[in-house]
């Protein structure tokens, strides 16, 4: 165990700090249906390290991460804005056009850096398993503020998620909006360096999948999804030391196999939540 | 000096067209570095990959080929380090004088003794390993040596009047490493060949202490003297030929197997040998994470150097001699050098 805790130690303890944030974040993502939003922030937040290392500054420097952080934030207004007037075009769609042409940007800007494409590569390339602690506290802390804020506006965001007839229209809506990208882009903008982006993926998507099969309503995907996140990624970490499995492919594939459980059970379960398609009751503290 | 250039130019070009600069290509800025010592004021010489990047994989752009078309003389590292852009560069560069097999193409690896080399089934189940032994052995200044003869003789059959001075300047780059290597005091009183002899042959402490000259002994083999028999741990086994001049001992990499993502259970193995030998040192190349080489510090209290593989790779190594002293250097302060 003693060995378990110094191998394993600060990995168990970023996904306890970080899978229930994303979890939250993912319930939303699933229910608006712009699944790979996270991969297009991260991308383009690794644009905005692109930027930064051709100005000369080191790749691990505040700078560099500051610059990230602000295209993460351009490029989540931008994508909160796509939403509108798109006609019969999927808003997935536009997010997939940002995600590849920051992606290529990002291979021009940096073919003639020294560290070019190496570091174009790490930067969506994290490894949880070589997480450090002093990282972790650093990360609840920022994820403890981000986590108060989206407890604020609860209320509305979720009204937009599920579509509800009460929802905020027009600015206010788009604000709110504009609000949820920005706190999302923080998210995966510092996740994604330390985790990797199939894990920052898994942990968005595949909670709230495994809640959306089986409830209806925010509060109760709430209650099913954060325990979950939480638990299956202990397990992935556990089959990772116990098969010896790469850590962040152990997690992914663990998370993946949770997910067929329940849908295949699911297919044996009469009258299943997930095949009513009206929502139930909203979940939040009082605000907004 | 300028207007001697311009009229030797002028006058060269005059005398005969076939007398322009050889223009020289090499993949490696190592190789360029020892082509360009070599070839003097005779040859041009560019490098394809610039700066800090992994050497085992660089993008093609067709510049690249362009650049090959207009070559007179091609080098490569060899043993299949460039397998993943070699012969799409050259064939792409319509250029039939610097093809695999021609004169104009040249594996800087000829003559090198190798290590490494697999005795078993290769597989990509290994990862990304080198049949014909490990390609990185531009990191022995022995080695360096040897490229340095190879490329002259190459430049010296490709323009048959240049031959002499192409030899004179391997001669001088040869003697600028031995003295590094060695100390100006060893090389003056004995000779680069006959130090290498005994260096080669391993008895150079022997044959100083027989000789009354081993407080006469300076360079790298002085500043690596405190990290003979030392154990290290490197990201890449990239630095065996190193290890090996300097009696070394790698007793551990980070990568499970080159290219692949590490595992908890070989990070433990580490960590276990890590302690058991005492290592010191955790060495990288600064185009790989230093994430891993921190995690498995953090818990054995040795420290990560992150040294350059190639000339380009830090500010520090501009050419070749500065290169291995940047390397010596790093290694040499964790040791109170």
């Amino acid at each position: 165990m003693r060995d378990y805790w110094l191998l394993m130690g600060p990995a168990s303890l970023a996904s306890m700090v970080m899978s229930p944030v994303h979890c939250l974040f993912g319930l939303h993502i699933v229910r608006r249906g712009v699944i790979f939003i996270d991969l297009a922030v991260a991308q383009i937040a690794a644009l905005g390290m692109v930027v930064a290392i051709r100005q000369g500054h080191d790749a691990h420097s505040p700078q560099a991460y500051w610059w990230s952080l602000g295209f993460a934030l351009a490029g989540a207004l931008a994508i909160a804005l796509t939403k509108y007037r798109l006609g019969r075009v999927p808003h997935e769609a536009m997010i997939g056009i940002f995600f590849v042409v920051a992606s290529a940007g990002g291979i021009i800007a940096l073919e003639n850096t020294p560290h070019g494409l190496e570091e174009l590569k790490d930067l969506l390339a994290g490894s949880i398993l070589f997480v450090d602690n002093a990282h972790v506290a650093n990360t609840a802390v920022i994820y403890g503020t981000i986590l108060a804020v989206m407890i604020l506006f609860w209320k509305a965001t979720t009204r937009i998620s599920l579509q509800t007839p009460d929802a905020p229209t027009g600015l206010k809506a788009a604000l709110y909006d504009f609000l949820f990208y920005s706190l999302l882009a923080f998210v995966v903008a510092s996740s994604v360096k330390i985790a990797g982006v199939l894990v920052v993926f898994t942990w968005l998507v595949m909670p709230a999948v495994m809640a959306f099969l089986w409830v209806s309503s925010m509060r109760a995907a709430v209650l099913v999804s954060l325990p979950l996140a939480v638990l299956v990624s202990l397990g992935g970490l556990w089959a990772s030391y116990r098969w010896d499995w790469p850590t962040g492919a152990a997690m992914v594939v663990v998370f993946g196999a949770v997910v067929a459980l329940f849908y295949v059970v699911g297919l044996f379960v009469p009258n299943r939540a997930a095949m009513n398609p009206e929502d139930g009751e909203l979940a939040g503290t009082q605000a907004g | 000096m300028k207007h001697l250039l311009f009229l030797s130019a002028i006058l060269l070009a005059a005398a005969a067209p076939a007398q322009s600069p050889l223009k020289v290509v090499t993949t490696t800025q190592d190789l360029a570095s020892i082509a360009a010592s070599v070839g003097g004021n005779l040859a041009s010489v560019s490098s394809l990959i610039v700066g800090a990047r992994d050497p085992h994989h660089i993008e093609a752009k067709p510049s690249y080929m362009s650049r090959v078309a207009g070559a007179d003389l091609f080098i490569a590292v060899g043993l299949e380090l460039e397998v993943g852009y070699e012969q799409s560069i050259l064939s792409g560069s319509r250029n039939g004088r610097v093809q695999i097999g021609q004169l104009g193409h040249l594996y800087a690896s000829d003559d090198v003794p190798l290590v490494g080399k697999p005795t078993g089934p290769v597989t990509r189940a290994e990862g990304d390993i080198h049949p014909y032994g490990n390609p990185h052995y531009w990191l022995d200044p022995y080695n360096a040596r040897i490229i340095a003869d190879h490329i002259a003789a190459r430049m010296g059959a490709l323009r048959p009047a240049g031959a002499k001075t192409f030899d004179a300047n391997a001669e001088a780059f040869k003697r600028s490493v031995d003295v590094a290597m060695f100390g100006a005091q060893l090389v003056s009183k004995f000779g680069g060949d006959k130090l290498w002899q005994w260096e080669v042959g391993g008895q150079l402490a022997s044959q100083l202490a027989a000789n009354g000259a081993a407080n006469l002994v300076g360079g790298w083999e002085k500043k690596m003297a405190p990290l003979n028999g030392k154990a290290i741990i490197t990201y890449h086994r990239s630095w065996s030929y190193f290890v090996n001049r300097f009696g070394i001992k790698i007793v551990g990499e980070l990568e499970p197997k080159p290219g692949l993502d590490p595992t908890p259970g070989h990070v433990a193995s580490l960590l276990k040998i890590a302690s058991a030998n005492g290592v010191k040192v955790i060495l990288q190349e600064p185009f790989y994470h230093d994430t891993e080489a921190k995690f498995v510090a953090s818990r054995t209290g040795a420290k990560v150097v992150v040294a350059p593989g190639s000339v380009g790779q830090d500010p520090a190594a501009r050419d070749y001699v500065s290169l291995i002293n940047t390397i010596v250097d790093r290694l040499a302060s964790v040791y109170g050098g």
